[in-house]
Formats: C-alpha cells, structure tokens, sequence
C-alpha cells in the first residue's frame, strides 16, 4: 500500500471543510429530494402563470404577496426542512457516520461542512422558482424600476431566512438524532404558535425575514389590543437578530455534535 | 492493578491498552471491566453474537465513550482524538454506503478526510481498490456492488491511507471463498509488515487462518486471550473431549466410566466421547485400556485443537 510519494498530510480546517462541503453539494443536487423540492417550489410559479395569462391584476402586487403567504411562511422553512434537518442525522439514520467519525476530522468542521452544503443547496431551490416567479409577474407590472429593487430585497431577505431556518433545523438534528421531527416541533411551536402571542412573535424567523425582505411587521393579537399598530422593525434589526441566531445555532449544533456519541 | 498484572496479547509493546474498560447502555451491560495492552499483529476478536465484540471495538475506535476506564492508542486517549484517527482504519460491520458514489469517489472522498489533496487521494484508493481486486468495477455506483464488492470496498477505505492499526468488524461476511482467501492473506500481509490488526469473526476457522492471536469475549467480558496453546492450557482446566473410534464402543466406554477424571460420555454413529477433568492421564490410559481389554481402537482425536473447541469451552464454561 501507499506505493505513490505523499506529500505531507494536511489536516486544516479549510481543507477539510472545502471538501465535505464540495461533496455533499454534489451529493445533495443528484438527491432525489432536491428533484421533489424544487417541484413544489415551482407551483406557485405555474400558479401565477395562468393568473398572468387569464387575469388582470398588477404583477408586483401578485409577486408580494405570493412571497409574504407563501413562500416565506412555508417554502423557505419547506427548503430549510429539507436539507437542514438531515444535514447530520441522514449520515446516522444512513449509518455511514462511522466513516466520518472516524477520520481526523474535527465533528465542529463535519457539522459546519454539512451544515454550509445544505444553506448552499437550499438557497438556490428556493431563489430560482422565486425568480422564475417574479419574471412570470413582471410581465404584468407597470414599474418595472421598483419591481426590481423589490426583488433583490425579497431575494436578499429570503437568503437570510433560509440560512437561519437551516442551521436551527441542522442543530435540532444533531441534538435530537432526529431529522423531521424535532424541526417540525420547532417551526409548530415557534413559528406558527408564536406568532399569535402578544410580543412573542418578535422572537420567529419568519417575521424578520419578512421584515429583511422589505414587507412591514404584521401586528400580533397583542399589538391589535394595546397599540393598534405592528412593532416597529428595521430590516438591520432583523439582519442581527437573524445573524445571532445562526451563529448560536451553528456553535449550540457543533457542540452537542462533537460531545455527543450516536449510536450508529 | 499493577503492571504485571495486566494481560498482554499480540507481539512486544503495547499498540492498544485498555483500562477497566466498561460501557452501559442504558441498564444493559456493553463490555464489562476490560483490561488488556493488545501489541502488533493479527488478533482475533471472537465470541457469539452479542458477546460485545462490536461495542469493543467501537470504544477502542473512540465511536462510543466508555462508561467507566479508558482506552488509548500509541499511549493517547483515542476519544475525538485527530492524532490517533489518522493512524487506523476501520471496516465496520453495518452494510451503509453513500450508494450514489462510485467505489472510487467514496475511497477517495474519506482518504482526503486523511489529510491528502485530491490527487493523491485518487491515487492511493486506486491502489486500495486494486489491493482488493475490484479496479475493473472502481467507477461502478456502489448501489450495483454485490455483497462481497462491498465488503471489500469497506476494506479498501480502511487501507486507503495505510493505518498503522486497522479493526476489521467481520470483514468476510459475504464474501465468496476466491474473495475470502484474498482478505486473509491481505490480513495475514498486514500483521507479518508490523501492524496492529484487530479481526472480529464468529467464523472461527476463518480467525485461525489468520492469526493464532485470540481475545474471547462473552457477556462483555474477555473470557480468555493470547496465543491458542496458551489457551489450550487454560482448557484444561475444563472438561475436554476426546473422540474415540473402536470396536465395543459401550464395553470400551464403561471400562473408561470407571475412572474419576471422567465427567461424562456421549455416544455417536461413530463411537462416543469422552469428557475428562484430566486430559493427560485420559489420553495414556486409553490406549492401554484398549490394549488390555483387546479392544480395537481405530481412532482417538481431541476437538480441542480445533479453534471451535476454544470457543465452545471457554465461552460456555
């Protein structure tokens, strides 16, 4: 064996991390599910394309709010489901951590890596139907100027989601070993439930994507009864909130990840 | 414990050493108070399934955190530890790839978690892939492997990177004989160039082809270790059996009742056997026994030789 001359061996992070994150990209754009994915990110673009050719309606006004009942509450955390979830539990549930595991690989680095790959792989099943969708209804806008500075800001707040969306989901997975379940509860509990506490809301990703995406908060029942009005929210507000989040989610996932034995 | 204390098996130096080595999952007892220096070679892992061969050797890969003690290799803690990783190789029992890769994208995707650039990881699973023979189906995806293909493919990840210490989870499953013999003598190959090669079977006449090194284990316990003779003479502290052909088995067998030493006699087609507390005396006795009596003794064998009779000793006694 290793008749061929080796240089020395490089056990850097960068190295290491560029190649788990180069494989499971790969590994994730000829899965199946990406396939089932961008389907059912496609239908809300088939959707207004016959609104397009049967109805009149202004274009932009389509566009918003398909993103701000659609595709923010559900497909981008549909798109964080998918990849973040099973970013570590699919290779326990596959029972082929063992070949990770065992290499002199850091688990923090395994966890990034994956972690990285699956934010890479989501952000463009979701951005390219939304795309898709905003060309569909720019077609029926009459300002085609404003039409775009709305897109790149939805398009830049929709990144951001999807980027805090799957890192919570991927350090859900890593400390429940499960790769639904546990994002089900979260976004359940968290975002749907807590959108109807007074105040609460402040604390969901989709209402600061919403807000990084350009769209005004939506008032909570509290806000209904007290100040009648949605608390203020600037988009740089929710930019660092969301930044925070994934910043504690990745360290809260690498930690547990590292520390923790999975019996595989 | 004191050093002398401590059972040694393999050759000189301790490669693995295992302290008190217990792990518990949940109520249920995985290994059990494990103490021993393991040394470069080939060692077998044998016991019946469930015995704890497989936890062992995840805690002494550091895939499982013993509960209690603690095990290293080349004298560092193996747990998250980066420097030891880099030094073994593990075929691991469980049948799971990443089946959309080919043999070759999945070797050289984990060499290159071993440090080496792409080119080099390319290379040396090439290599590996051809150590066990499956170059001409190298760029097949791994879902289309036979079972044989890809218990060799696991052991060409392990060998990629040319470990100093390599485990092998039962690493002939489902291989053909042509295909099993090949992994012997890779085996074999492994212990005579100086590594540590840690083999875990339930076929036991496959372990004894490869090394006369044995750890037993059952109920998480080591049962016996070291060389084979050494433990031969460990069984003589239990009854042994000796297999005895003649004529007038049942006059033959009742003169033979006659003696203390033996505990108990079992008829067959083709004679019976004995079972003795003291092995040596039983076996000069027999021969004179049938003499006297004029007897014709047409065969006399001890299964003990037998690496099957080890097992069954020591794991049931």
């Amino acid at each position: 064996m290793s008749a061929i001359k080796s240089s020395a061996r490089n056990f850097g992070i960068s190295s290491q991390l560029t190649t788990v994150i180069g494989v499971q990209i790969r590994r994730l754009l000829k899965a199946r599910k990406t396939r089932a994915l961008l389907a059912i990110q496609m239908l809300p673009v088939l959707g207004a394309f016959v609104y397009v050719m049967f109805e009149s309606l202004d274009g932009l006004s389509m566009f918003s709010k398909i993103v701000n009942t659609v595709t923010i509450p559900f497909l981008i955390p549909l798109a964080a489901l998918f990849y973040g979830g099973p970013a570590i539990v699919e290779e326990m549930e596959g029972r082929t951590l063992t070949f990770l595991t065992l290499r002199p690989i850091s688990k923090s680095v395994l966890f990034i890596g994956k972690t990285i790959a699956a934010i890479t792989v989501a952000i463009p099943a979701v951005l390219i139907p939304l795309s898709l969708l905003f060309l569909v209804c720019l077609f029926q806008s009459d300002d085609m100027g404003q039409s775009v500075e709305n897109f790149l800001q939805i398009i830049g707040g929709s990144a951001l989601g999807i980027m805090t969306y799957t890192t919570i989901f991927a350090a859900l997975g890593a400390v429940f070993a499960s790769s639904i379940l546990a994002s089900i509860i979260y976004f359940v509990v968290v975002e749907i439930l807590c959108s109807v506490i007074p105040n609460i809301m402040f604390l969901t990703v989709k209402n600061h994507t919403k807000t990084m995406a350009g769209f005004s908060s939506e008032v909570g029942f509290w806000e209904a009864i007290t100040i009648g009005q949605a608390l203020p929210a600037e988009w740089w507000v929710s930019l660092v909130f969301c930044a925070v989040l994934t910043a504690l989610a990745a360290f809260a996932g690498s930690y547990v990840f590292s520390s923790r034995q999975y019996y595989v | 414990m004191s050093k002398l204390e401590i059972p040694h098996v393999g050759g000189e130096g301790a490669v693995i050493s295992a302290r008190r080595l217990s792990l518990w999952y949940g109520k249920v007892i995985g290994i059990n108070d494990i103490t021993i220096d393991i040394g470069p070679g080939v060692l077998g892992l044998l016991g019946p399934n469930g015995a704890g061969k497989s936890t062992f050797l995840k805690v002494v890969t550091g895939q499982l955190r013993p509960t209690t003690g603690n095990v290293g290799i080349f004298g560092e803690l193996i747990w998250n530890n980066r420097n030891v990783m880099s030094r073994i190789g593990f075929v691991p029992e469980q049948d799971a790839f990443y089946e959309e890769m080919t043999g070759l994208q999945f070797v050289s995707y984990l060499t290159r978690l071993q440090g080496y650039s792409k080119k080099e990881a390319i290379e040396l699973a090439e290599i590996a892939i051809d150590t066990v023979n499956l170059s001409d189906k190298k760029n097949a995806p791994i879902r289309t492997y036979s079972k044989g293909m890809r218990q060799r493919i696991k052991i060409a990840q392990a060998l990629a990177h040319n470990p100093d210490v390599l485990f092998l989870d039962e690493p002939l499953a489902g291989t053909d004989p042509v295909g099993r013999r090949h992994i012997i003598n890779l085996i074999r190959g492994f212990g005579e160039a100086g590594k540590t090669v840690i083999v875990s079977s339930h076929i036991l006449h496959e372990v004894e082809q490869m090394t006369s090194n044995i750890l037993l284990i059952n109920k998480g316990r080591i049962v016996a270790d070291g060389n084979i003779y050494k433990i031969r003479n460990l069984i003589d502290e239990h009854p042994h059996s000796i297999r005895i052909g003649c004529g007038s088995p049942r006059d033959f067998a009742a003169k033979l009742a006659a003696f203390d030493d033996v505990v108990s006699i079992q008829f067959s087609e083709h004679g019976f056997e004995v079972q003795t507390s003291d092995p040596d005396a039983c076996y000069n006795r027999i021969p004179k026994l049938a003499i006297e009596s004029g007897i014709k003794l047409h065969r006399m064998s001890s299964m003990d030789n037998n690496l099957t009779a080890v097992f069954d000793y020591l794991v049931n006694a």
